[in-house]
């Protein structure tokens, strides 16, 4: 009975398209910058300890300018012009970044992705 | 096949017929995954108790949580019965919250006058954004229902406007406990037949017991505004519950402000600063700020003195004794209130003396390689980045010996240019002081005893009676006004 429920639930419902990165294009992304010394580079991680937990990596020509926001609540706006293997990929470059609150609700395993222009992708 | 068809339409038309009143229990995002459990377990507990003694009276959907084994224990345990749907997540609320929309569209509507909508929502909870109405709540960070689905992280309680003016169309009682951090703005969903409670202002955490109380304050036969006031008189912790009544709107919008300062402090969360006291101290005008607030807390005094005098009645004893009834003691509030108060005047004080309007000035950091004009960098962001750090992950990435000769060239580039920025930064130390001294200053507020939640939470703790004095008088003012929180009676 709880089976058939659930399913008539699920039937019944509508379901909103996630805002995830699954193509390339312009995104506004909150998350943390952090360093991988697997990558001997810097990363931008989203849904920090999740199960979806994303992560980005970060052009040596972008360095200077994330310097400041390194360890902190962080809002990018970012082309992403590569598709995504997985949870993994890289930002081709960051147009812009913002702090945001430290909150507890935008810890570093709390995030969203907002598409802002769609665009090809180069690979 | 026939049999089957009507095995489904019984089942169908059982669920048709069962109590229309619904009770909805979300939440329990935004906690770490490697935890076997979430800080919002004990308020689920509770709804659990609500729902056992309720179950015949109510639809009840459970929507909490996402990847922590002790909750969904809680949940299969004590929720037997109810229809679970895993994982707190945006499609998961939307979903919900449709279902509850068409019920209330549909003709002939199948949530009617006669029945209850009670939502309860415990999650992590931001403060608004720009143009939001509510805020957002943090949804779990996995999707058990389909491991492959990656949805927002974070679900916008304004989406609950359209089903509260619904619900209000067609006279339908709803009830919105929302005891998420933040949680005040949620009040705007209030209405003539939606009461919102909620665990703190908008500009505050909800780091209390709040609702794990009103959880446990459910119980059939109250309505919620009794619910809301035991679980008030209990709170512990650092949140200033609210409710949507009249009431409470007039009681919060008198005390709110001006205790706000007071029930700021600083502290940490899972490594991340709560620092809401040093936004306040450092981002305006340290002089107007000073003035403004010896106004405030003249005006808050003020209204401490008036809590006390409608609180207590004259009464006549034996022989014509007159004797003060219902006396509350205000004086541990006015204490501690002005304890704080001169700890933030002196960081104040101190502040305003310090000329940090060159925060904003940018210096042109140029290297060989990079040339002049490119880099201007602000004086904040120089003072807050960690060059030493920096310096010393490049120096530690320049000996891979894997790296390409193309590579280590950038490294080596970089590296030269964190350094010279690192020079600046000490330059910058030495020609305005008054840099060092606001580094101070933070450092102090970060070791201070004086600024610490424990100091927030004992003003709140205090403040409540005042809070209680306030309401009460005021629900007595507007006993013949409409109060949907009264009207709600489990």
């Amino acid at each position: 009975m709880r089976l058939f429920i659930l399913g008539f639930y699920f039937f019944s419902a509508t379901l909103f398209a996630a805002t995830n990165p699954e193509g390339c294009g312009q995104y506004d992304i909150n998350g943390v910058i952090e360093y991988s010394k697997a990558e001997s580079s810097y990363i931008f991680v989203v849904n920090k300890d999740s199960l979806s937990e994303y992560r980005f990596l970060i052009n040596l020509q972008d360095e200077i300018k994330i310097a400041p926001y390194i360890e902190r609540s962080t809002k990018v706006r970012v082309s992403i012009s590569e598709k995504m293997e997985g949870y993994s990929g890289k930002f081709f470059k960051i147009e812009a970044l913002e702090y945001t609150a430290a909150d507890p609700l935008l810890l570093k395993n709390s995030s969203n992705f907002s598409l802002v222009k769609k665009e090809k992708c180069k690979k | 096949m026939i049999k089957s068809f009507l095995i489904i339409l019984s089942i169908f038309t059982s669920v048709k017929v069962q109590a229309e009143n619904h009770f909805v229990v979300m939440g329990g995002g935004g906690e770490p995954l490697s935890n076997p459990g979430t800080q919002f377990d004990t308020s689920l507990e509770n709804a659990a108790d609500f729902y056992k003694d309720n179950s015949e009276n109510y639809t009840t959907i459970i929507n909490f949580n996402g990847g922590h084994i002790k909750t969904d224990k809680i949940i299969d345990t004590n929720f037997k019965g109810a229809v679970i749907k895993p994982g707190f997540s945006a499609e998961n609320y939307k979903a919900i919250v449709n279902e509850l929309i068409e019920k209330l569209k549909s003709d002939p509507p199948l949530i009617d006058r006669n029945q209850k909508i009670l939502l309860f929502i415990n999650s992590h909870g931001a403060e608004a954004k720009k143009d939001q109405q509510t805020h957002n709540v943090s949804a779990s960070s996995s999707e058990l229902v389909d491991m492959s689905e990656k949805g927002l992280n974070s679900i916008d309680l304004d989406s609950l406007s359209e089903l509260s003016k619904l619900a209000e169309l067609r006279g339908v009682k709803l009830g919105i406990i929302d005891a998420s951090c933040h949680s005040g703005n949620s009040l705007s969903l209030g209405n003539s037949k939606t009461c919102v409670i909620t665990g703190s202002g908008p500009n505050h955490f909800a780091f209390t017991n709040f609702g794990d109380a009103i959880a446990a304050a459910l119980k059939k036969g109250k309505n919620l505004e009794e619910a809301y006031l035991e679980a008030r008189k209990k709170v512990e912790g650092e949140g200033f519950p609210m409710i949507s009544s009249i009431a409470g709107q007039q009681t919060q919008q008198t005390l709110y402000p001006l205790l706000t300062p007071y029930m700021y402090f600083h502290g940490e969360y899972r490594g991340m600063p709560l620092d809401k006291i040093d936004k306040y101290l450092f981002n305006v005008d340290a002089g107007e700020l000073i003035c403004k607030r010896d106004k405030q807390f003249i005006a808050l005094q003020k209204l401490i003195d008036l809590a006390e005098k409608v609180n207590a009645f004259e009464s006549k004893g034996f022989f014509g004794f007159k004797k003060i009834e219902g006396k509350i003691d205000l004086a541990p509030l006015r204490e501690k209130l002005l304890s704080y108060k001169k700890t933030q005047d002196d960081y104040l004080t101190r502040i305003k003396e310090i000329d940090l309007s060159t925060l904003d000035k940018k210096e042109d950091i140029f290297t060989d390689y990079y040339p002049r004009g490119e880099n201007l960098t602000s004086h904040k962001d120089l003072l807050i980045t960690d060059y030493e750090k920096i310096i010393k992950l490049k120096k530690e990435a320049l000996l891979d010996p894997s790296l390409t000769a193309s590579k280590t060239e950038e490294l080596k580039k970089l590296l030269i240019f964190f350094e010279r920025s690192q020079e600046i930064k000490s330059e910058l130390l030495v020609k305005y002081p008054q840099y060092a001294q606001r580094a101070k200053i933070l450092e102090e507020i970060k070791k201070d005893e004086k600024i610490t939640s424990k100091i927030a939470s004992g003003i709140t703790k205090e403040a409540h009676k005042a809070y209680t004095a306030y309401y009460e008088a005021l629900s007595r003012e507007n006993s013949e006004n409409a109060n949907p929180c009264k009207d709600f009676v489990l």
